[in-house]
């Protein structure tokens, strides 16, 4: 039960993540078009187009400000959420694999009360990595429907 | 500093005596070598991977846990030819080792 809730909650954040996201681009994407389309000055263009950006950038910091704040443990609450978000862009043996170790490592970590900047250094690190496993991951799955893997392995001689 | 053995040998060798999951077998390989070879999160899981295409280990996954925010983990463990592999490893080091003791 108390993971089918850990389950729903995180498939719940992220989903709502990028939906927040998404429309955010979305409208602001839209309001660059119709500036294009209505502003015939090139520098009134060029200045409302900025100040639209600057405002989806301010509303983005402040999302994810609100975002990773939390009450209750927050640090590793903040490596959950982060590592919510990474699990939907990788695929789901990284994602339960790596993800689900560093977040084992950063509760006992956080447990043995160790240091902040170790436990970012931790989240960042594991970020890292799986993006460049996801990345070694799709590529050598490429190589395989593309035929390549006997010539990979030629090459690797 | 080299590692004394290359991380392919030593994650074998810490697959010898029973199944491990990643994190388990980064710290296994630390505490058997009090802290002379350390794996880092960047080379263990690529590792094991290839280990597992060439059919030295094979792998499945346990139960999720709240622990791990719902996810569930991967244990390995050795195959046949995998344990094969792994006691050639410990005889050629064993015999390196015998070898710098009687020079």
């Amino acid at each position: 039960m108390k993971v089918c809730w850990a389950r729903f909650t995180r498939g719940f954040r992220v989903v709502n993540t990028v939906m927040i996201l998404s429309l955010i681009i979305t409208t602001a994407i839209v309001l660059v078009g119709r500036v294009h389309r209505d502003v015939p000055s090139f520098s009134k263009r060029f200045f409302a187009t900025m100040m639209i950006m600057g405002t989806v950038m301010v509303i983005v910091s402040l999302l994810a400000r609100w975002w990773l704040r939390s009450t209750k443990r927050p640090r590793l609450r903040r490596a959950d959420r982060i590592f919510g978000v990474v699990s939907a862009l990788v695929p789901p043996r990284i994602a339960d694999e790596e993800l689900g170790d560093a977040l084992e490592d950063l509760r006992a970590r956080i447990a043995n009360r160790r240091p902040a900047w170790e436990i970012r250094l931790k989240i960042g690190a594991t970020v890292f990595w799986v993006f460049v496993h996801t990345l070694h991951y799709l590529l050598r799955k490429l190589a395989e429907a593309a035929g390549l893997a006997e010539l990979l392995k030629a090459f690797r001689r | 500093m080299d590692l004394p053995v290359s991380a392919r040998t030593a994650v074998l060798l810490a697959l010898v005596r029973g199944r491990g999951f990643g994190l388990e077998l980064i710290e296994r390989v630390r505490e058997r070598t009090n802290g002379a070879v350390k794996l880092g999160q960047g080379s263990v899981y690529p590792l094991l991977r290839q280990l597992e295409d060439e059919g030295l280990l094979r792998s499945f996954e346990a139960e999720p846990t709240p622990e791990r925010g719902g996810r569930p983990r991967r244990y390995y463990e050795l195959t046949g030819q995998g344990r094969k592999a792994a006691l050639e490893q410990r005889s050629t080091l064993a015999a390196i080792l015998h070898f710098a003791e009687v020079k």
